[in-house]
Protein backbone atom coordinates (compact mmCIF):
# COMPACT_ATOMS: atom_id res chain seq x y z
CA UNK A 1 0.00 0.00 0.00
CA UNK A 2 0.97 3.49 -0.91
CA UNK A 3 0.95 6.77 1.45
CA UNK A 4 -1.94 7.84 -1.24
CA UNK A 5 -3.78 4.69 -0.84
CA UNK A 6 -3.49 4.60 3.01
CA UNK A 7 -4.49 8.29 3.48
CA UNK A 8 -7.77 7.25 1.33
CA UNK A 9 -8.38 4.96 3.15
CA UNK A 10 -8.50 6.94 6.39
CA UNK A 11 -10.27 9.49 5.17
CA UNK A 12 -13.13 7.48 3.21
CA UNK A 13 -13.08 5.41 7.04
CA UNK A 14 -13.10 8.50 9.51
CA UNK A 15 -14.35 11.71 6.79
CA UNK A 16 -14.34 14.07 10.10
CA UNK A 17 -10.22 14.06 9.77
CA UNK A 18 -10.89 15.92 6.16
CA UNK A 19 -10.32 19.38 6.92
CA UNK A 20 -7.65 19.23 9.33
CA UNK A 21 -5.97 16.74 6.56
CA UNK A 22 -6.50 18.90 3.95
CA UNK A 23 -5.28 22.04 5.66
CA UNK A 24 -2.34 19.93 6.97
CA UNK A 25 -1.29 18.49 4.07
CA UNK A 26 -1.70 21.26 2.13
CA UNK A 27 2.03 22.70 2.53
CA UNK A 28 3.35 19.03 1.70
CA UNK A 29 2.41 17.02 -0.24
CA UNK A 30 -1.60 16.59 -0.39
CA UNK A 31 -2.73 12.98 -0.51
CA UNK A 32 0.71 11.84 -0.89
CA UNK A 33 1.94 13.16 2.06
CA UNK A 34 4.01 10.39 4.16
CA UNK A 35 1.47 8.34 6.49
CA UNK A 36 3.82 8.41 9.29
CA UNK A 37 3.52 12.08 9.19
CA UNK A 38 -0.17 12.43 8.76
CA UNK A 39 -0.60 9.58 11.70
CA UNK A 40 1.08 10.92 13.74
CA UNK A 41 0.49 14.83 13.79
CA UNK A 42 -3.25 14.30 13.09
CA UNK A 43 -4.33 11.05 13.74
CA UNK A 44 -2.95 10.68 17.22
CA UNK A 45 -4.53 13.96 18.60
CA UNK A 46 -7.90 13.11 16.48
CA UNK A 47 -7.62 9.44 18.54
CA UNK A 48 -7.42 11.25 21.83
CA UNK A 49 -10.24 13.80 21.01
CA UNK A 50 -12.65 11.64 20.59
CA UNK A 51 -12.13 9.60 23.05
CA UNK A 52 -12.27 11.89 25.77
CA UNK A 53 -15.42 13.48 23.69
CA UNK A 54 -16.83 9.50 23.73
CA UNK A 55 -17.68 9.94 20.11
CA UNK A 56 -18.16 6.23 20.35
CA UNK A 57 -19.16 5.94 16.75
CA UNK A 58 -16.54 7.71 15.44
CA UNK A 59 -13.87 5.37 17.65
CA UNK A 60 -15.53 2.40 16.45
CA UNK A 61 -14.94 3.64 12.73
CA UNK A 62 -11.36 4.60 13.30
CA UNK A 63 -10.00 1.13 15.14
CA UNK A 64 -11.66 -0.98 13.31
CA UNK A 65 -9.84 0.50 10.22
CA UNK A 66 -6.96 0.11 12.27
CA UNK A 67 -7.68 -3.75 13.22
CA UNK A 68 -8.30 -3.99 9.29
CA UNK A 69 -4.62 -2.81 9.01
CA UNK A 70 -3.13 -5.29 11.84
CA UNK A 71 -4.46 -8.01 10.05
CA UNK A 72 -4.32 -6.76 6.71
CA UNK A 73 -0.37 -8.02 6.55
CA UNK A 74 0.40 -4.76 4.33
CA UNK A 75 3.75 -3.91 5.01
CA UNK A 76 3.76 0.08 4.44
CA UNK A 77 0.21 0.05 6.60
CA UNK A 78 1.37 -1.98 9.66
CA UNK A 79 4.70 0.13 9.75
CA UNK A 80 3.03 3.40 10.18
CA UNK A 81 0.12 1.49 12.56
CA UNK A 82 2.53 0.75 14.56
CA UNK A 83 5.31 2.98 14.65
CA UNK A 84 3.63 6.32 14.22
CA UNK A 85 -0.03 5.64 15.81
CA UNK A 86 0.06 2.61 18.67
CA UNK A 87 3.84 3.76 19.70
CA UNK A 88 2.83 7.41 20.44
CA UNK A 89 -0.58 6.01 22.47
CA UNK A 90 1.41 3.95 24.20
CA UNK A 91 4.10 6.29 25.00
CA UNK A 92 2.00 9.26 25.85
CA UNK A 93 -1.19 8.16 26.48
CA UNK A 94 -0.75 4.72 27.94
CA UNK A 95 -1.69 5.42 32.07
CA UNK A 96 -4.67 8.03 31.11
CA UNK A 97 -7.18 5.55 29.18
CA UNK A 98 -8.30 1.90 29.22
CA UNK A 99 -7.35 0.88 25.84
CA UNK A 100 -8.41 -2.33 26.19
CA UNK A 101 -12.26 -0.81 26.09
CA UNK A 102 -11.36 0.60 22.59
CA UNK A 103 -8.90 -1.37 20.93
CA UNK A 104 -10.50 -4.33 18.94
CA UNK A 105 -8.68 -7.97 20.21
CA UNK A 106 -5.47 -7.97 17.40
CA UNK A 107 -4.82 -3.97 17.84
CA UNK A 108 -4.65 -4.66 22.15
CA UNK A 109 -2.54 -7.22 21.62
CA UNK A 110 -0.13 -5.83 19.75
CA UNK A 111 -0.44 -2.30 21.73
CA UNK A 112 0.37 -4.14 25.14
CA UNK A 113 3.74 -6.07 23.42
CA UNK A 114 5.07 -2.97 22.08
CA UNK A 115 8.64 -2.36 22.81
CA UNK A 116 10.45 0.27 20.96
CA UNK B 1 1.59 20.99 21.77
CA UNK B 2 -1.15 23.70 23.26
CA UNK B 3 -4.07 24.89 20.85
CA UNK B 4 -5.39 21.94 19.12
CA UNK B 5 -4.04 19.50 21.85
CA UNK B 6 -7.19 17.66 23.51
CA UNK B 7 -4.98 17.44 26.63
CA UNK B 8 -5.60 20.91 27.55
CA UNK B 9 -8.77 24.03 27.49
CA UNK B 10 -8.45 26.76 25.64
CA UNK B 11 -7.11 28.92 28.49
CA UNK B 12 -4.20 26.29 28.44
CA UNK B 13 -5.07 24.46 31.66
CA UNK B 14 -5.41 20.95 31.69
CA UNK B 15 -8.31 19.26 31.24
CA UNK B 16 -9.91 17.15 34.00
CA UNK B 17 -11.17 14.36 32.18
CA UNK B 18 -14.50 13.09 32.13
CA UNK B 19 -14.30 10.46 29.72
CA UNK B 20 -15.92 7.35 30.46
CA UNK B 21 -12.20 5.56 28.88
CA UNK B 22 -10.14 7.31 31.01
CA UNK B 23 -8.24 5.87 33.58
CA UNK B 24 -8.03 8.41 36.31
CA UNK B 25 -12.04 9.95 36.21
CA UNK B 26 -11.96 13.50 37.48
CA UNK B 27 -8.90 13.76 37.91
CA UNK B 28 -6.69 16.30 35.55
CA UNK B 29 -5.36 14.61 32.34
CA UNK B 30 -1.17 14.00 33.11
CA UNK B 31 0.51 12.82 29.79
CA UNK B 32 2.88 10.54 30.85
CA UNK B 33 5.93 12.02 31.70
CA UNK B 34 8.06 12.39 28.64
CA UNK B 35 11.68 9.50 29.21
CA UNK B 36 14.55 9.94 26.19
CA UNK B 37 17.28 12.00 27.47
CA UNK B 38 18.72 13.48 24.13
CA UNK B 39 14.79 14.40 23.44
CA UNK B 40 14.89 16.39 26.48
CA UNK B 41 18.18 18.35 25.87
CA UNK B 42 17.04 19.26 22.02
CA UNK B 43 13.79 20.13 23.89
CA UNK B 44 15.37 22.57 25.54
CA UNK B 45 17.47 24.01 22.86
CA UNK B 46 13.97 24.73 20.54
CA UNK B 47 11.59 27.30 20.42
CA UNK B 48 8.68 26.13 18.60
CA UNK B 49 6.03 23.59 18.73
CA UNK B 50 6.46 22.16 15.30
CA UNK B 51 10.49 21.00 16.17
CA UNK B 52 9.19 20.33 19.89
CA UNK B 53 5.99 18.25 17.96
CA UNK B 54 9.32 16.32 15.87
CA UNK B 55 11.19 15.29 18.34
CA UNK B 56 8.73 13.76 20.45
CA UNK B 57 8.20 11.42 17.42
CA UNK B 58 11.89 11.24 16.66
CA UNK B 59 13.18 10.59 19.95
CA UNK B 60 10.34 8.42 21.44
CA UNK B 61 9.87 8.52 24.94
CA UNK B 62 11.08 5.20 26.19
CA UNK B 63 13.13 4.38 23.14
CA UNK B 64 15.83 2.41 24.31
CA UNK B 65 18.53 1.70 21.18
CA UNK B 66 21.16 4.21 20.66
CA UNK B 67 20.37 7.77 21.49
CA UNK B 68 16.42 6.67 21.45
CA UNK B 69 15.92 8.21 18.03
CA UNK B 70 14.52 6.87 14.23
CA UNK B 71 17.87 8.14 12.87
CA UNK B 72 19.44 5.31 15.56
CA UNK B 73 16.64 2.96 14.85
CA UNK B 74 17.77 2.92 11.16
CA UNK B 75 21.30 2.15 12.21
CA UNK B 76 20.62 -0.63 14.15
CA UNK B 77 18.76 -1.98 11.51
CA UNK B 78 20.71 -1.48 8.66
CA UNK B 79 24.16 -1.92 10.69
CA UNK B 80 23.31 -5.37 12.10
CA UNK B 81 19.88 -5.77 10.06
CA UNK B 82 17.72 -5.73 13.60
CA UNK B 83 13.78 -4.49 13.46
CA UNK B 84 13.42 -2.26 16.20
CA UNK B 85 10.48 -3.56 17.56
CA UNK B 86 10.02 -5.98 14.71
CA UNK B 87 9.14 -3.10 12.37
CA UNK B 88 11.51 -1.24 9.71
CA UNK B 89 11.87 2.49 10.53
CA UNK B 90 13.68 3.01 6.92
CA UNK B 91 10.75 4.64 5.75
CA UNK B 92 9.42 6.48 8.58
CA UNK B 93 13.24 8.25 8.43
CA UNK B 94 12.63 9.00 4.44
CA UNK B 95 9.02 10.30 5.40
CA UNK B 96 10.55 12.37 8.43
CA UNK B 97 13.22 14.07 5.95
CA UNK B 98 10.08 14.78 3.62
CA UNK B 99 8.74 16.39 6.29
CA UNK B 100 11.53 18.80 7.13
CA UNK B 101 12.39 19.65 3.62
CA UNK B 102 8.19 20.47 3.35
CA UNK B 103 8.87 22.65 6.53
CA UNK B 104 11.84 24.44 5.79
CA UNK B 105 9.96 25.17 2.19
CA UNK B 106 7.08 26.57 3.70
CA UNK B 107 9.05 28.79 6.02
CA UNK B 108 12.69 29.23 4.64
CA UNK B 109 13.37 31.64 7.78
CA UNK B 110 12.00 29.27 10.15
CA UNK B 111 13.48 29.80 13.64
CA UNK B 112 14.20 26.22 14.35
CA UNK B 113 15.65 26.31 10.96
CA UNK B 114 19.52 25.06 12.21
CA UNK B 115 17.56 22.16 14.53
CA UNK B 116 15.83 20.63 11.53
CA UNK B 117 19.01 20.89 8.79
CA UNK B 118 20.67 19.35 11.59
CA UNK B 119 18.04 16.39 12.35
CA UNK B 120 18.16 16.25 7.83
CA UNK B 121 21.56 15.56 8.13
CA UNK B 122 21.21 12.85 11.25
CA UNK B 123 18.28 10.90 9.55
CA UNK B 124 20.23 11.29 5.69
CA UNK B 125 23.21 9.74 7.83
CA UNK B 126 21.35 6.75 9.09
CA UNK B 127 19.89 6.02 5.93
CA UNK B 128 23.72 5.60 4.08
CA UNK B 129 24.47 3.01 6.88
CA UNK B 130 26.47 -0.15 6.02
CA UNK B 131 25.72 -3.57 7.04
CA UNK B 132 28.36 -4.99 9.33
CA UNK B 133 29.67 -8.45 8.01
CA UNK B 134 27.96 -11.10 9.75
CA UNK B 135 24.81 -8.89 11.01
CA UNK B 136 21.66 -10.82 11.91
CA UNK B 137 19.48 -11.49 9.17
CA UNK B 138 15.36 -11.32 9.88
Amino acid sequence: MTSKELNKKLLQAVPELKKTFDEFTSWQEGIETGSHTVFENLVVPFAIDIIENEKDEVIKRLFNLIEGIITSKDEYAEEVVQLSFLEPLKAEHGDEYDFSKIMSKETYSLFNSLEY
Amino acid sequence: MKGNNPLFNNDGNKKISRSKYSTNLNKPIEAKPYNNKKGEKLLDKVKTEEAKNYIRQHYRSGAKIGDGSTAAAVKEELKNGVKVGGKSHITKAKEGVRYINNTLRKNPNHIDKKFFNSQKRKLENALRTKPIKGGKKQ
